[in-house]
Formats: structure tokens, C-alpha cells, sequence
């Protein structure tokens, strides 16, 4: 049964990742823009600058992904028509959505062929650990709210076109890649209302560098994320039957 | 032949008040070819998404395969296959990738699917190409892959809606081939079709469908011998009609005279003032627009 299901999943995973054989260019882009970013905080921060980068750019990518990548390619499905011909199989709506999550560690794995080197030449490789495990939080919130932006938005094509600015501003506005410390007081719990700032807050807090607001704030705060992004996806998630 | 599908009185009404369907009746077996016969907007791809649990039915009920489509959604699609109107392969993908990948996600080993996607490809004259990424491939090709995805599943009970616009003659006699092929082994084709002749060539059992309504149902030579008119006289050119013509169909310049008979037929076509006349057999085509307009 668990081999079937994987069966599936792969299915999926297999056809979502076709294009990256097809246009490799993207992942050698997403490798050097890392590398850019590192750079860019390193010339201004030093080692703190690489501490503060290694957070911000795991909990950007992962925020990235489910919100902005996992989302475009449900939508590509629905513009295809093969999200029909897809529903229409034995196959369940989490093979399909797990399969299209897989498919897009492809362009995670190019960010972190950047950071590993980094954090491995800066004794950086607890902010790397620390981001990953906090980020996965984050990480569902993403992939539930751009689960229910794909199917919620009626026109397909549509949705690149609300889930980039979601998934862009969310990166760069809010103390993501520098820490929420250097905001005014106000600002700072203002700021975790964002998913992305919020788990950046508790990477920085568990790692120690740096502490804006109580460690409580931001952790209700991608609590409250992962219970609205729960129920719009159950909402949104239509798997025929519509 | 066992029946495998069994609509009755299917209604869908999208938001705005808008009816998809009406009243959408029939049954079909397996192995045989059932074909919904209408003009655009008249309900067969409504009623394939409601027997295919893409839709939900706002009346009426449905079996596929013995199970309803609403309550028993995820039993009827382990026995389906959809082929969506408009679909089409992602570009990036090579035919062989799609099938082997569709396969795939229905949970077949890789193995197996290879297998598979190589009969059926070769079947719709796609293994040469099965390497190629479907931006470098024609229309009818890819159309064809979607095609290939479908029948390579093996699904007892297969919906193709309008599998066939956009191929060229070859590529529609191709898929025709593997749609008799797959049927004759025993499964159940459920297909839509504006084109008449394709529904006379290809079905077993034709629904015709206006307005959201089944407006006749039965095999194609059985609608067309229901039909009063046997005979149709074209006339091209045509300057005067006789009058004693029972039916009669102005196209601008050319004009459709009906009779219920050869010999009528002839006497019509001898009297009728024009530049060139043919008589012809009447078809589907002829059934569909008295009962449609009636």
C-alpha cells in the first residue's frame, strides 16, 4: 500500500520536474543569485552578516516555495486541463500535492549547494540546522496558503500574478534578512505578524543572535498561520466534484 | 453487453444561473463506443465532468461502473480515464515522459508503464517521436500523447471529450483504430463529438444532445432508419425548388431538398432548376437537425 502510494507521488514528482531537464538555466540562477545575496550581506556584516544571511535566505526559499513554486505548478496543471485528468485517477490529493513538493526540492537543492559551503567555511552550520527545522513550520504555512491561492483564484493563469508579490514582499520587507532588533519598538511586533519574520525571529532567538520581541510572540504568531492556512486550503482544496 | 454507465435525468447549474445539462439520460455498455452527440454548448462535456466526478450533478443521478458518482467518488476513479477537452501536454514534457509519468501516478511500477506507453505509442504512431519534447511536436501529436495517457491506463470506463479536434485525417483515423482496438477488448468508451460522420463511423450508440437534453439515443443505424427521409437531393445553383418537396433546407445558394424515397429523390433532382444536383443517403447529421429543431 505505502509503495503504491509512493508510486504515485513519484508519478508526480517525475512529470512537475520535467522542466528543470529541459531548462537547467533556472537552477544555475537560483545558485548564483545565493551566492549574490551571500556576498552582499558578507561585504556589509561580516560574520554576522553570513549569520543573518543563512537565516533569512533558508526561511525566504522555503517561504518561497510552497507560496510562489508549489502553487505555480498547481495552477499550470489547472491551465493544462490535466488537473481534471489527474482527478480522474486513482491518485489522492495529498500524492498529488506532496509529488508536486518534491519536485520542486529541486530548486531548494540548488540554494543549498550555496549555503552548505558557506555555513560549512563560516562555522555557520547551526543557523543552517536551526533554519531548516524552524523553517519547516513556515514551510507548511506557505504550502497551505499557496494550495488554496491555486485553486481559490478562478482564472488559472491568474495566480503567478498574486502569488509572486505574496511570496517576493513577504522575503524582503519584513526582518527576514536583517534582524527585527533594528526596527523600532512598535514596528518589531508589528513585523510578527509576518510568517516569514516570525520564524526568522525564533531561528535568530534559539541561535542567539539576537532577541526583538518575547520568543512567545512569534511562535503564536506562525501558530495562528498554520491554523488560517489550514482552513483556507480545506476550503479551497476542490478535488473534483466542484 | 454488461451496462457500465447508467445517467439519469443529470442536471448541472453553474454559478449565475447557467444549465450545463438539463436533463441528461442513457446508459452505456462495455465494449462498446457510446458517442454524445451535439453542437457546442449542448452538454456533453457538463455531462462527462459529472460521470467523470469532476463536477457534481445539481440533479439527477449517476453509476459508473456500479458505484454513484457522488457517494462513491473515489471507487469510480480507480475504473476512469479522462481525456479533458482542450488538454494539453506540458510542453516540456516527451511523449514516452507523459504516459510513463500518467501511468505512473495511477500506480503502476515504472516497468510496466514503459511497457505499456510503448504499445500505445506505436499504436497512435507516436514511438519514433517518443523522445522529442512536446513543444518540437505538431498539435494532432500532442493531442494524440493525451490520447496515448488515456488508453495506456487500461481503465475499464474511458471519457474522451473531443479527442479528435484539430487532427488531420491520418491522425483521426489513428486514434479512431485505437479507440475500436480498446473497446473491443472489452471496455467502455463514453467520447464527444460535434462531427456527425465520426459519430457514424466510430459509435455503437449515439446520444444526441440540445439545449442540455437528450433529444434521441439509439445506434446510428437505428436513428437514421427512425428518420422519414432516406433521401437527400443537393442542389447547387438553384433557381427554383419544386414545390411538392416535403422538407426543404435553403443554404444561401445551394439547397437540401428531403425525400422519403429513391424514386421521389429522383423526380426532385429532375425537376429542381439548378447548376448541378446529388443525391445522397441521409445521415446523422440529417437526424440531428429535425430532432434538434423539433
Amino acid at each position: 500500500m505505502k509503495l503504491y502510494y509512493l508510486r504515485k507521488v513519484l508519478g508526480v514528482a517525475y512529470l512537475s520536474s520535467r522542466w528543470i531537464r529541459v531548462q537547467p538555466m533556472w537552477l544555475i540562477q537560483t545558485f548564483l543569485v545565493t551566492i549574490g545575496f551571500f556576498v552582499i550581506l558578507y561585504m556589509w556584516g561580516g560574520r554576522y552578516g553570513v549569520a543573518n544571511f543563512l537565516v533569512g535566505a533558508i526561511i525566504a526559499s522555503m517561504w518561497a516555495q510552497g507560496v510562489n513554486i508549489v502553487a505555480q505548478d498547481i495552477a499550470w496543471y489547472r491551465m493544462m486541463r490535466l488537473y481534471d485528468m489527474f482527478v480522474a485517477t486513482e491518485l489522492t490529493p495529498s500524492a498529488f500535492v506532496l509529488g508536486v513538493f518534491v519536485s520542486s526540492i529541486a530548486f531548494v537543492s540548488a540554494e543549498f549547494a550555496a549555503y552548505l559551503p558557506i555555513a560549512l567555511a563560516f562555522d555557520g552550520l547551526k543557523y543552517l540546522v536551526l533554519s531548516v527545522a524552524i523553517g519547516l513550520g513556515e514551510l507548511a504555512v506557505s504550502l497551505l496558503l499557496g494550495l488554496a491561492i491555486a485553486l481559490r483564484v478562478s482564472v488559472a493563469t491568474n495566480v503567478s500574478a498574486v502569488t509572486n508579490p505574496i511570496a517576493s514582499i513577504l522575503q524582503i520587507l519584513p526582518p527576514v534578512f536583517y534582524p527585527a532588533a533594528m526596527l523600532p519598538a512598535a514596528a518589531r511586533y508589528a513585523a510578527m505578524a509576518c510568517p516569514t519574520a516570525a520564524a526568522a525571529e525564533i531561528v535568530r532567538q534559539v541561535a542567539g543572535i539576537g532577541a526583538a520581541v518575547p520568543i512567545w510572540i512569534p511562535i503564536a504568531s506562525l501558530a495562528a498561520w498554520l491554523v488560517t492556512g489550514f482552513a483556507l486550503s480545506s476550503k479551497y482544496m476542490r478535488w473534483g466534484l466542484g | 453487453m454488461p451496462i457500465a454507465i447508467e445517467a439519469r435525468n443529470l442536471a448541472k447549474e453553474y454559478s449565475g444561473g447557467v444549465w450545463g445539462a438539463v436533463d441528461v439520460s442513457f446508459d452505456a455498455s462495455y465494449g462498446e463506443i457510446t458517442v454524445l452527440l451535439g453542437p457546442n454548448g449542448a452538454g456533453k462535456t457538463t455531462t462527462i465532468g459529472m460521470l467523470a466526478t469532476i463536477l457534481r450533478p445539481t440533479r439527477g443521478f449517476a453509476r459508473v461502473g456500479s458505484f454513484d458518482v457522488v457517494r462513491e467518488a473515489r471507487q469510480v476513479r480507480r475504473i476512469i480515464a479522462l481525456c479533458p477537452q482542450d488538454v494539453s501536454v506540458d510542453p516540456n514534457w516527451t511523449p514516452l515522459e507523459a504516459v510513463v509519468g500518467y501511468l505512473s501516478i495511477r500506480g503502476l511500477s515504472f516497468s510496466e508503464a514503459r511497457k505499456l506507453a510503448r504499445y500505445w505509442l506505436e499504436v497512435l504512431d507516436l514511438w519514433s517521436v517518443r523522445n522529442r519534447i512536446a513543444r518540437a511536436l505538431s498539435g494532432g501529436q500532442r493531442k494524440r500523447i493525451a490520447v496515448a495517457m488515456v488508453l495506456a491506463s487500461g481503465a475499464p470506463i474511458v471519457f474522451l471529450d473531443e479527442p479528435t479536434v484539430g487532427l488531420d485525417v491520418e491522425g483521426r483515423y489513428r486514434v479512431w483504430r485505437a479507440l475500436r482496438e480498446f473497446a473491443r477488448e472489452g471496455r467502455c468508451i463514453v467520447m464527444t463529438t460535434h462531427d456527425m460522420k465520426e459519430a457514424e463511423i466510430l459509435a455503437d450508440r449515439v446520444v444526441m444532445l440540445s439545449r442540455g437534453r437528450v433529444v434521441a439515443q439509439g445506434s446510428p443505424e437505428e436513428l437514421v432508419s427512425r428518420y422519414r427521409f432516406r433521401y437527400r437531393v443537393i442542389a447547387k445553383g438553384v433557381k427554383s425548388v419544386p414545390s411538392e418537396a416535403p422538407r426543404v433546407l435553403e443554404l444561401g445558394d445551394r439547397t437540401i431538398m428531403y425525400a422519403e424515397d429513391r424514386e421521389t429523390a429522383a423526380s426532385l433532382a429532375a425537376r429542381v432548376a439548378a447548376d448541378s444536383v446529388v443525391i445522397e443517403r441521409t445521415g446523422l447529421e440529417d437526424v440531428y437537425l429535425e430532432v434538434a429543431s423539433s
